[in-house]
Order: C-alpha cells, then structure tokens, then sequence
C-alpha cells in the first residue's frame, strides 16, 4: 500500500446517551467526480476518458439488468450488489403478499475483501486545525 | 424479481420464537465479471479486451481513492466513501486512533437507481405455501 494512503479522523464532542462524550469521527477527503475518476483510468489505460465514461454507463446498466432479475452482481475486487429488501412478519400465509410484506426494494452492496483490507491497512491521522503563527496575526 | 414466501421463526425481538410468514428473494446467482464484460462489449464499441483492462484499472483507482479517504462518484451507479465506527470516550485527551473499533466501506446508490429499483415488477412463486400452525 502506498505511504500516502490514509485517512483522517477529527475528534468532536458529540452527546451520547445523553452524555458528553469525545468521538473520532472521519473527515472525508475532496469528493473525486465522476469525471476525475474517467481520467485517471485514461492515464492508466490506453482508451480515452470518453470511453472510460461510456464504460462506466454500460456498466451501470448491465449491474441493473441483473438487480431487477433479482441476482447478485459481483465485481471482482471491488464488491457485490444485490437488491435488498426489507420485509415485514405476517402471521398468516393469506396475508403474505407484496403489498403487505414488502417495505422498501433498494440497492445493496457488500465490499470485497481485497477492498475491506485496503481500508484496513490505510494509516490513520488526526485532523488538526492550523494555527496562525504569532506573526501572521493582524495587530 | 420471483420472490417466495417463507415461514420462518424469529429470532430476535419481543417476538422471538414465534412462527410467522414473510417474503424473501429466492435462490440467485452471483453474476461475474466476465458476464458483464460481454453485455458491455455489446452496448459500446470496446472490445472485451478493452473493458477488461478498463474495468481493472476501475476496481483498482476506485480501491485506492478509498482508501485515501474521497468519496468517489461512480456516475450513474452511485458513490462509494469509507467509514469509521468509533467508541465515544470522556476525556478528549483519550481519544485517539485506538478508540476507531472498525472501518468499512458505504455504498450510496444514485436516487434515480433506487427509484426504478423500488418500482420493478415481483411475482410470488410459491402462494400455495400452507400454514403449519
């Protein structure tokens, strides 16, 4: 894993249970668009950016195909998607049906392992705000 | 979607050990890379030598900028960020790294998925399932 690979965590005062409590809380790093993402797949790649994005599209679609025919998707290194459902217990077999058992339909995902370790393996560094040096002060 | 009807015994709640019925996804499959490439090698003009490549330079920036901390956008899939779970301690003097208990990874789909999602067609398979009460 490269050195550079870590995350930041900020410590905040948080009330937990009622109670005053510290809590390290993460601080995510700039979003990366969806744009920043097709051009570094470009620099590694011998395709264009353009191409990386059309990819991505297709992707999507097909990882969709699959969820609305109920199955499982998995990507290699990255994670499982999977149409997850939230259900509700009936007492009789009369009352189970869609309209009584079925909250919510939505996309759910399980991450790879090979991912889960690159998180795991990431430093971590507390956020700390930078303070102004005596000089830098405004008399 | 073909989804089943199921009596199951609960095992958590106030209910815990009751019998009841509920529905659930029936047996699935886990759909592979390889069978994505060849819908995708369809769709666009890349080849399937072209998507592989693509898709392991995909998997492998998205691990990495993670793992950096971004979020990252995923266009019309959705966006993939870490996360931390983290124990809440009194003093702020002792709060530190230690207290992180586990990190992992969030997966927020794009509404639009969601949405066509929550509207896609179910059929019951097996409504002939009987009570054993």
């Amino acid at each position: 894993m490269a050195l550079n690979n870590y995350l930041t965590y900020e410590v905040k005062s948080r009330k937990i249970f009622g109670r005053d409590r510290w809590i390290a809380t993460l601080r995510l790093a700039n979003r990366c668009s969806f744009d920043e993402i097709a051009k570094e797949v470009e620099a590694r790649t011998s395709c264009q950016s353009s191409e990386v994005e059309g990819f991505i599209t297709a992707l999507a679609h097909e990882i969709e195909k699959y969820l609305h025919m109920g199955e499982n998707v998995e990507i290699e290194g990255l994670g499982t998607f999977y149409p997850k459902m939230t259900t509700k217990v009936v007492d009789n077999v009369e009352e189970a049906t869609i309209k009584n058992c079925i909250s919510s339909i939505t996309v759910g995902f399980r991450p790879h392992t090979k991912l889960k370790n690159a998180i795991k393996n990431a430093g971590l560094k507390e956020y700390t705000k930078a303070k102004l040096k005596s000089n830098d002060k405004e008399e | 979607m073909e989804i089943y009807i199921v009596h199951k015994k609960l095992t958590v709640g106030p209910h815990k050990g009751k019998r009841c019925f509920t529905l659930s996804r029936g047996p699935r499959r886990n759909i592979a890379s390889g069978n994505l490439l060849e819908g995708i090698e369809n769709a666009t003009t890349l080849s399937f030598a072209d998507g592989e490549m693509i898709f392991r330079s995909l998997v492998e920036v998205v691990t990495e900028k993670v793992s950096q901390g971004h979020s990252v956008d995923l266009g019309p899939l959705g966006t993939i960020k870490p996360t931390i779970k983290a124990t809440g301690v009194e003093n702020r003097k002792d709060c530190n790294a230690k207290t992180i208990t586990n990190r992992g990874v969030q997966f927020i789909a794009r509404t639009e998925l969601n949405e066509r999602l929550k509207n896609m067609s179910l059929r019951v398979v097996n409504s002939k399932v009987r009570n054993k009460q």
